[in-house]
């Protein structure tokens, strides 16, 4: 008994789709049961989650997994009927039962079983801490069973237009319509992977009207006890019987329907129809809402958002095509056509492109529930007392981002809690409260995402950062502290397994601003905490940006990176120490002039002109002015990654298309910052 | 049967790559010119809204470059999510080759850098290069391909 390879690849990505999303779950209720252990809420979904991920992956033939979930959902069943009570040490079992699962599932999403996982002591553990004798044959399921009322609705099909016209259709091909009940024994565990299995060999030969239950939104095992297939197929009955015979299934009845068994099952779920509506009125109200999103693979949803590129571009040239009819004379109604299709195009072309943007966005929950379960587990490991606040949950960032934050932010938490945040006895002995306090707050400003972490710990130690890194006394202490993102740079004296591990600060800061295009900054007052502050971008697929033409080429500058725009006389322009500055107002910047870096030293004699465009780029590192044949326009740029035979010097940090074809590379003002550092154009 | 192989030519010499590494084959039209390239990428093609370097092969193998006729093509390759184009003075054939009439050890044989070649096989007339592309593309400064 085997599913066909391409079924079990489906259900195994399904699986593990819907697991990440349960674990999340699960992960999230166990840290609100350790806060309120008598959560009646929290006791229930646990063993709702617990009990679909038992039935999940017995149906994938996960037994280890299979095995731990089932032994954790006795435990939360014991909870809920009071027979188990909830000590500490059995929380800590819990946790580490739930360590595990996560493990198990880490393991099988790389393509590996979970055959060699040691899940014995801690299914020992469990048992004991929860007082469980060993259960033999039956399950405690008692006040999960369908109530009686539930159990009358039992098997009967509901039939509307839609299923009405399948049957019709299947006549018209000549094959019979039969009506087929699949009953499993009361006893059986996994109820659903078998009745599934009957569902999948039938459905090879044989069109699947509908089953009642539902068998492909997988609900609580005991509703699979019995169920009730139509289905329209060419074979006679002996073929069918035998075509889905299956292990341990205690009954199967295959019923023929003739044309007045259709009708009267028609007309009664007609009538029934209108009964379930007047009566879903009332129950709606209390009945669960899932929500009504669906998981969708990235890549597909990058593949429309390339297509919406493409569109755009034809979009633009059908618009510039327009334009030159407008120029000719004659066919006035033809050219008011054009104009109103080309317009609407425009229009919807704009909507989709934003349509498809806000696919892209994830609420930064996604990232910021994974941090409860961190600090309570370093808390506790630190012999540190925590409480965490989190705000604006509900920001939404680009799912690309969201992965690369997850490492810095994840890092920085653990800073604030090892470095940041005092024990205990030394809180008590500044008079602070000795449980020490975290906030994680994201909010949207602009076109940016600002995400803070702060703590109210003992700040940092603004003379030893000083000492360490070299720095005068001069340089003020806001300066001071922000050397910890500089390469290289970790006050850290003994090594921990929390941060040590020689990746520091420096690190976190330059993944956020080189991968994410981001900010990070940091402000410390010593004894009352420090804050760091992440800007980070809306997306890095759409950059709003200037346009700029050089010796004949286009090139793009990220509007956020820019100062200003200024006009740049010949007599501003001076010579210090060999390079050129730009001195006005009693500003002096340094002076880049892009021609010769981007096409060679001949580029810029023949543009000697007495005032020449300027864009002054501001960076951590300063400013400068950047000199330009011409500011073209600003846009808002689909950013694509540049290939490396194009990039070799690395002065661009990606490419992008225009509506009429026309190619722009996008400058990397900070690689651009880094090139006149160390010794301007020669260098590179 | 044996995989099949686009085999193109360059000067005299004729090349052979894997057909699973191309993804089209097109003529040589609206190449954009790029200043900041490095000096054997002739420039870039749009297609589809992607932007593809084309390199020159000839000027990779430190060959004359010659005029672009109506025979020249670009060849698309694909690996993981990125795609190259390479100039060719023209494509020959699509080719099945045999495993066994490759021979791995006869690279030596053209004088040309080892790490390029795949392999060498003998059809009818002509030495035939099987060519390591990728590795080609690589932005090492160029190696002469003949000493």
């Amino acid at each position: 008994m085997s599913f066909s390879g391409l079924d079990e690849q489906k259900l195994l990505r399904a699986f593990l789709e819907e697991s990440e999303e349960l674990l999340e779950k699960l992960n999230e209720n166990l840290l609100q049961l350790e806060r309120d252990s008598s959560n009646p809420d929290s006791i229930n979904e646990i063993f709702r989650l617990t009990h679909s991920l038992k039935s999940e992956s017995a149906l994938l033939g996960f037994a280890r997994l299979s095995e731990l979930a089932h032994r954790l959902e006795d435990v939360f069943d014991g909870i809920r009927s009071g027979t188990v009570s909830l000590s500490r040490p059995l929380m800590d079992a819990i946790f580490s039962a739930s360590d595990l699962i996560h493990e198990i599932i880490a393991r099988i999403s790389i393509g590996k079983n979970d055959e060699d996982v040691e899940s014995r002591s801690v299914i020992r553990e469990l048992k004991q801490l929860a007082g469980l004798a060993p259960k033999i044959g039956t399950e405690g399921y008692g006040a999960v069973a369908p109530d009686e009322t539930e159990r009358a609705d039992e098997g009967r099909l509901v039939l509307g237009d839609f299923e009405y016209s399948q049957i019709m259709e299947a006549l018209e091909r000549g094959e019979n319509i039969y009506r087929l009940t699949v009953t499993v024994s009361e006893e059986a565990e996994l109820k659903y992977p078998r009745v599934y299995l009957v569902f999948n060999k039938l459905e090879m030969i044989a069109n699947v009207i509908q089953t009642v239950p539902n068998i492909t939104v997988p609900q609580e095992d005991q509703l699979y006890r019995q169920l009730v297939v139509l289905f329209s197929s060419e074979l006679d009955k002996e073929e069918i019987y035998k075509a889905c015979s299956v292990d341990l299934i205690e009954k199967l009845e295959l019923e023929l329907w003739d044309e007045t068994s259709i009708q009267e099952a028609v007309s009664a779920s007609r009538g029934e129809e209108t009964a379930r509506s007047a009566a879903s009125a009332h129950t709606s109200s209390t009945s669960r809402i899932e929500g009504t999103s669906i998981r969708v693979d990235t890549n597909k949803l990058n593949e429309i958002w390339q297509l919406v590129g493409e569109l755009t571009i034809y979009k633009a040239q059908l618009s510039k095509l327009h334009d030159n009819v407008a120029r000719q004379k004659g066919n006035e109604s033809i050219k008011g056509e054009v104009e109103r299709a080309s317009d609407s195009l425009e229009r919807i072309t704009t909507e989709m492109q934003q349509a498809i943007m806000g696919t892209r966005m994830v609420p930064i929950a996604v990232l910021f529930n994974k941090f409860p379960r961190l600090v309570r587990d370093l808390s506790r490991k630190l012999g540190k007392k925590v409480d965490l606040e989190i705000h604006g949950k509900e920001t939404e960032i680009d799912r690309t981002i969201v992965e690369v934050l997850s490492d810095p932010l994840t890092h920085i938490i653990r800073n604030s809690l090892d470095h940041g945040l005092e024990g205990p006895e030394d809180r008590r002995a500044v008079e602070k409260d000795e449980v020490g306090h975290i906030m994680i707050s994201a909010h949207q400003q602009g076109g940016q995402v600002v995400i803070e972490i702060a703590d109210d710990g003992r700040g940092l130690d603004v003379d030893k950062i000083r000492q360490k890194a070299g720095i005068s006394r001069e340089v003020s202490e806001e300066e001071v502290v922000q050397t910890i993102f500089s390469p290289g740079f970790s006050t850290k004296e003994d090594v921990t397994d929390l941060s040590g591990r020689g990746v520091g600060m420096d690190v976190v800061a330059t993944r956020i601003r080189e991968e994410l295009k981001g900010e990070v900054e940091v402000r410390s007052e010593p004894g009352e905490g420090t804050l760091i502050r992440i800007l980070l971008p809306l997306t890095l697929t759409i950059l709003h940006s200037l346009v700029i033409s050089c010796a004949g080429y286009y090139y793009a500058i990220p509007v956020q990176d820019i100062d200003e725009t200024v006009r740049v006389l010949e007599e501003e322009i001076v010579i210090q120490e060999g390079s050129e500055v730009y001195s006005y107002e009693g500003n002096e910047m340094p002076l880049l002039r892009l021609g010769p870096v981007l096409c060679g030293p001949s580029e810029d004699q023949h543009n000697r002109s007495r005032e020449r465009n300027g864009v002054v780029v501001e960076q951590r590192r300063g400013k400068v002015c950047l000199l330009v044949d011409e500011l073209v326009e600003e846009e808002d740029l689909v950013i694509k990654p540049i290939s490396e035979l194009l990039n070799h010097r690395r002065l661009f940090s990606g490419v992008s298309v225009l509506g009429d074809g026309k190619i722009i590379f996008i400058l990397d003002t900070a690689r651009i910052m880094e090139i006149i550092e160390t010794g301007g154009v020669d260098a590179i | 049967m044996g995989k099949k192989y686009v085999v193109f030519q360059i000067g005299e010499g004729h090349y052979a790559i894997p057909v699973t590494e191309v993804s089209q084959i097109i003529r040589y039209e609206n190449v954009t010119d790029v200043p900041t390239a490095l000096p054997f990428v002739d420039g870039i093609i749009n297609i589809g809204g992607d932007v593809i370097p084309v390199v020159n092969l000839r000027s990779r193998f430190s060959l004359s470059t010659a005029e672009i006729t109506r025979k020249n093509r670009v060849i698309i390759l694909r690996r993981q999510d990125s795609r190259y184009g390479v100039l060719v003075d023209g494509v020959r054939e699509i080719l099945d080759l045999d495993e066994d009439s490759i021979a791995p050890e006869a690279a030596s044989v053209f004088g040309m850098k080892a790490e390029f070649v795949r392999g060498i096989a003998k059809i009818r007339d002509h030495v035939l290069v099987l060519l390591d592309i990728f590795k080609v593309l690589s932005t090492a400064p160029e190696v002469p391909i003949k000493e």
